[in-house]
């Protein structure tokens, strides 16, 4: 048999368009019955050591949710993790590129301010879309047309949730630390200062680190010279490790708040000083038979090991809420999503229950209520105090 | 008063680590004109083999040799696989290559690692300390302090008194003459990189002494401090490396505990502002020659 | 070569014009043949191909390193992006701003002309100090200088929102913008450098003492470099900040730096180095950072490995400088390369030639 060279031109053709046709008609069945959940995700730099932990939890709830059938029993979920390097720029091409592989929920990473290019590039394909774990409340109001989402209540009720325990404790004069550097690193401190005053509270001092500072030992020593009777710290590790480190090296008897970004194991590592210490963050509800519960077995059962951190259970909620939203909406487009997502009311998450509709923070914020939680310094493990919600807290800026 | 002198020791004990550091880093620079990025990386190296044997239970007599020797081992790697072949490159261009293995060896080691900190299980004596009057001393600050001095000591001594040591001094003037006396390049190279590395090592012990974790980026803040040390001292000297350390401590201590809250956020900015006035006076750092060789003229 | 004779400058305008159609040649083929994907990674490397060049006028002609540059860029980006976002959203974000920028909503270019000038002044201000240094002072004054800015700009809640992202620029960053302003970016770079001030400065980098011998005021020379490289960088900023919509000072920090040094020491020590350099790293990246995204070998998924990438990329710069330690292109623009090569042709051929006659 022979073949002239058009011939082979001609069926080498007529293969490529079956062959194209093929794959358009599998991406588009695929695409019927898949959710695909795009992040552009800090997988390399300085933001990963969050995300990471993120996408577990993230894993263990669209494994559940697929288990069941998908969304609504019939639409799988599937996740589409790419590296942004914490770089703002790359992550506008990657929520970009995203879209292009048919991404119908944006993920960025956890930094509002790092994540906003992307953001608003996801808006513009009107898309919704939600920081992993930023919280910054000025986040969403910066996304148009209320396309922008955080995963949790954001910086100004933690900083004030803070400092009505303090004011309850009977706490009169404190003395913060916080960093510039970032968002999240001053404006919770902010806002703690701001509640405390109004509660009559007294800032003794402030003091500011960079990220990635070492050495706190100047911080320390005036910290614990000082007439300050509580200590609030806006640092995460391993800046706070290293803080702490110090705080006991100068001998500090002073009580330390901390914030929600030291909700992981590697705060153990900071030592004796976290026997003074109660901190901030989600998931109050720990006990048998709660969500956190679930959540932590069904993680036990896809890892073989414990949740090492809280942003896990973020994670798992953040899919939980996306997944809700979809079925609510009854659609996956994104104008939809995007008006059930702010409708969403009472979901249970593992953190607790996730309520955007009405929500008193900020359009795109969700209400959680927050935990205090101190240190199991022997087994490693954090101790439920109490939960609640601030009752009053500074507006956005 | 007392707070004044528990800044002291602040400032002595931070000093000393800075100039360990800077010494490393001028070390290689004034014999083969290296500035080497990567110095951080030894660092680090030294931290994860911290990290690694002490949480298999290694005594940690064997854990600080273990670290010591595998920042050693490290900075051998670097200089038989990056710098050899760069001998006679420019200097601009042999910085950037010490960049980009500095970049290479972090990303290696989140590979490793992971991006988590990893915490370094300390034998306990290192948090002691004891009171003179209000004041709280920490042994480890002593420690430092002594080490550091003792090593400034020894190095001095081996440059003085030991043929190699007279060899290095020598390449470091001239280096051409000092292979035409029967040196062999080879032999300097691995010498100067040797000492580096072991210097390296030691800073990171003390570095990680304070600081409970390690991460892939931890070396890179206390190599940035050795080299505006060193830069400040007057490039290419290591007595003025070591003076580089201290006055560099002591501005950061100094600004930060006496500037008002105010100023505070602007301490990174400060210190390196007064650097550049430092240099602005004396382009050759404060030990160092009076002008830039294109200068002398 | 006859064409090149006469004035210095028909020369460099000859250069330019050769690279510049370089570049759109590859701009041709990306907007013809590329993805959306590919057409935003082109403006980006559009963008750091005008910020490299700026810096190549200076660290090119002087031998001396600046890690200071992208402290320049901020200035175009932020002065160019105050002055152009929409009032609005100024008045909520920055409502204690001074008037004159919280109600100004100028165009793009008399914006990027205030942001440049901002960057110039103060580098005429500043660039006595910094010319004066070589070697790694000048490298560690410069990262200095960066920090300084980094600083400032952190802490300027009430002008630029601090560390927070500064947003509402519109997007005028268009290819057209960024290719006239690339061909004017290189034409005065090639100016500059082939004029007798960057002949001059030249000769010092490589001998200070014949240099200053022949008359060259080393320090003066430096400093006009100086000045006009940070006017280029702060055009580069603007572009960046009205391409990206929203900027915070972390995205002009030590990463940028560094991505900006590389390209022009990977390049070599030319204008046309710059642009390789340029191209290489960041076809390099981007071609690692694919295969990260859709790539595996056997079980092992390069996406599971974070950090791989950078690692490799790392290693390539590595070896590109082991290999050839005076870059890319080393010293030479693409019209001597272009020459240089023909002559070894006809030397080749007269060698032939020559041969063949035996």
């Amino acid at each position: 048999m022979k073949y002239s060279t058009a011939s082979i031109i001609k069926r080498a053709g007529i293969g490529l368009a079956a062959a194209t046709a093929m794959m358009a008609w599998s991406l588009a069945a695929h695409a019927e019955d898949t959710y695909k959940i795009g992040w552009a995700s800090d997988k390399s730099n300085y933001l990963s050591f969050v995300d990471e932990p993120l996408a577990k939890g993230m894993e263990v709830a669209i494994d559940e949710i697929n288990a069941k059938g998908g969304i609504g029993g019939k639409m799988k979920i599937e996740l589409d993790r790419r590296d942004m390097k914490s770089d703002p720029m790359l992550g506008a091409t990657v929520v970009q590129e995203l879209i292009a592989a048919g991404a119908k929920f944006i993920v960025t990473t956890c930094d509002t301010d790092v994540s906003l290019p992307g953001a608003q590039m996801a808006a513009k394909a009107s898309l919704p879309v939600m920081s992993s774990c930023g919280a910054d409340a000025a986040g969403p109001s910066q996304v148009p047309d209320g396309f922008g989402f955080l995963n949790v209540p954001g910086s100004l009720t933690q900083g004030a949730f803070l400092a009505e325990y303090a004011a309850a404790k009977g706490y009169k004069k404190a003395f913060t630390l916080k960093s510039k550097s970032e968002g999240y690193t001053h404006t919770l401190a902010n806002a703690f200062e701001e509640r405390f005053k109004e509660l009559g509270g007294e800032i003794v001092g402030q003091a500011f680190y960079t990220l990635g500072d070492s050495s706190y030992r100047v911080t320390a020593t005036k910290m614990v010279d000082s007439d300050a009777d509580v200590i609030m710290s806006n640092a995460f590790p391993s800046d706070s490790t290293a803080f702490l480190k110090d705080m006991e090296r100068l001998g500090n008897t002073k009580p330390l708040l901390l914030v929600d970004g030291n909700d992981t194991p590697v705060i153990f590592d900071a030592g004796k000083q976290l026997a003074l210490s109660v901190m901030a963050t989600y998931g109050g509800d720990r006990s048998p038979g709660s969500t956190f519960s679930k959540f932590e077995e069904e993680y036990r059962a896809k890892f073989g090991a414990d949740p090492d951190s809280l942003q896990t259970a973020l994670g798992y909620d953040l899919v939980i809420a996306v997944a809700a939203a979809v079925e609510a909406a009854g659609s996956t487009d994104g104008p939809a999503v995007r008006d059930a997502l702010h409708n969403l009311d009472n979901v249970h998450g593992a953190t607790g229950l996730i309520t955007y509709k009405d929500s008193p923070i900020g359009k795109g914020i969700p209400k959680k209520d927050y935990a205090l939680v101190k240190f199991d310094l022997d087994n490693k493990k954090f101790i439920t105090l109490s939960t609640g919600f601030p009752e009053k807290f500074p507006p956005v800026k | 008063m007392q707070l004044a002198l528990q800044q002291f020791i602040n400032a002595l004990s931070l000093g000393s680590i800075y100039a360990l550091v800077a010494l490393g880093v001028a070390i290689l620079f004034s014999i083969l004109r290296l500035a080497n990025f990567a110095h951080g990386e030894l660092m680090t190296t030294a931290g994860f083999t911290l990290y690694m044997t002490l949480a298999s239970g290694w005594n940690w007599v064997l854990a600080v040799i273990a670290a010591i020797a595998a920042s050693v081992v490290a900075a051998l790697i670097l200089e038989r696989v990056a710098y050899r072949r760069l001998r006679n490159a420019q200097p601009l261009t042999l910085l950037m290559t010490s960049f980009a293995v500095s970049v290479a060896l972090q990303s290696i080691f989140l590979l490793t690692f992971g991006a988590r900190p990893k915490g370094i299980e300390l034998p306990a004596f290192v948090d002691a300390s004891f009171r003179i009057g209000g004041m709280r001393v920490q042994w480890l600050d002593i420690a430092i302090i002594l080490i550091t001095a003792a090593i400034v000591f020894g190095l001095t001594l081996f440059l003085r008194k030991t043929v190699i040591g007279l060899a290095l001094r020598s390449a470091a003037d001239d280096f051409q003459t000092t292979r035409l006396m029967g040196v062999k390049a080879n032999a300097l190279f691995v010498g100067a990189f040797v000492l580096s590395g072991m210097l390296a090592g030691i800073a990171a012990l003390f570095y990680f002494a304070t600081v409970p974790n390690v991460v892939p980026s931890s070396g890179f803040e206390p190599m940035l401090k050795g080299f505006i040390a060193c830069v400040i001292g007057g490039l290419g000297s290591l007595p003025a490396a070591i003076v580089g350390g201290f006055l560099l401590a002591f501005l950061e201590v100094g600004s930060d505990a006496l500037l008002s809250d105010n100023f505070s956020p602007y301490l990174d900015a400060i210190v390196f502002l007064i650097a550049i006035v430092i240099l602005r006076w004396r382009p050759g750092g404060i030990f160092g020659v009076r002008l830039t060789a294109e200068q002398r003229v | 070569m006859n064409m090149l004779a006469g004035k210095w400058w028909k020369q460099s305008l000859v250069g330019s014009a050769l690279l510049l159609a370089i570049v759109l040649v590859i701009v041709a083929i990306v907007a013809l043949a590329g993805s959306t994907t590919d057409m935003r990674i082109l403006m980006v490397f559009l963008i750091n191909v005008i910020a490299a060049i700026s810096l190549q006028t200076y660290a090119g002609n002087s031998g001396n390193i600046s890690f200071g540059h992208v402290g320049f860029m901020a200035f175009g980006a932020y002065g160019s992006a105050l002055f152009t976002a929409d009032p609005a959203i100024k008045a909520i974000g920055i409502p204690n701003a001074p008037a004159f920028i919280r109600e100004a909503a100028i165009g793009f270019l008399p914006a990027m002309l205030i942001g440049t000038a901002v960057a110039v002044v103060v580098a005429a201000a500043i660039g006595r100090v910094f010319v004066r240094l070589s070697g790694a002072a000048a490298a560690v004054a410069t990262l200095g200088f960066m920090v300084i800015i980094y600083t400032l700009l952190s802490n300027a809640e009430e002008l630029t929102r601090g560390s927070k992202a500064f947003s509402g620029i519109p997007e005028y960053t268009t290819l057209g913008w960024c290719v006239a302003l690339l061909a004017l970016t290189i034409v005065v770079a090639r100016l500059l450098r082939d004029s007798n001030t960057g002949l001059g400065l030249r000769a010092c980098a490589d001998d200070p003492i014949a240099g200053q011998a022949a008359g060259v005021d080393i320090l003066n020379s430096r400093y006009v470099m100086w000045v006009a490289s940070a006017a280029g960088a702060a055009i580069a900023g603007a572009l960046y900040a009205h391409y990206i919509g929203a900027i915070l000072p972390k995205a002009f920090h030590f990463e940028l730096t560094f991505v900006l040094v590389t390209m022009v020491i990977v390049g070599g020590r030319s204008i046309t180095g710059a642009v390789a350099g340029a191209a290489l790293i960041t076809i390099l990246a981007e071609v690692l950072r694919r295969l990260e995204n859709g790539f595996s070998i056997g079980s092992i998924n390069l996406s599971e490995a974070p950090g791989l990438t950078t690692a490799v990329l790392a290693l390539l710069i590595v070896a590109t400088l082991t290999i050839r330690p005076q870059g890319l292109v080393s010293r030479w623009e693409v019209e001597e390369l272009l020459h240089r090569w023909q002559f070894r042709q006809k030397e080749h051929a007269s060698v032939r030639a020559e041969e063949n006659h035996v």
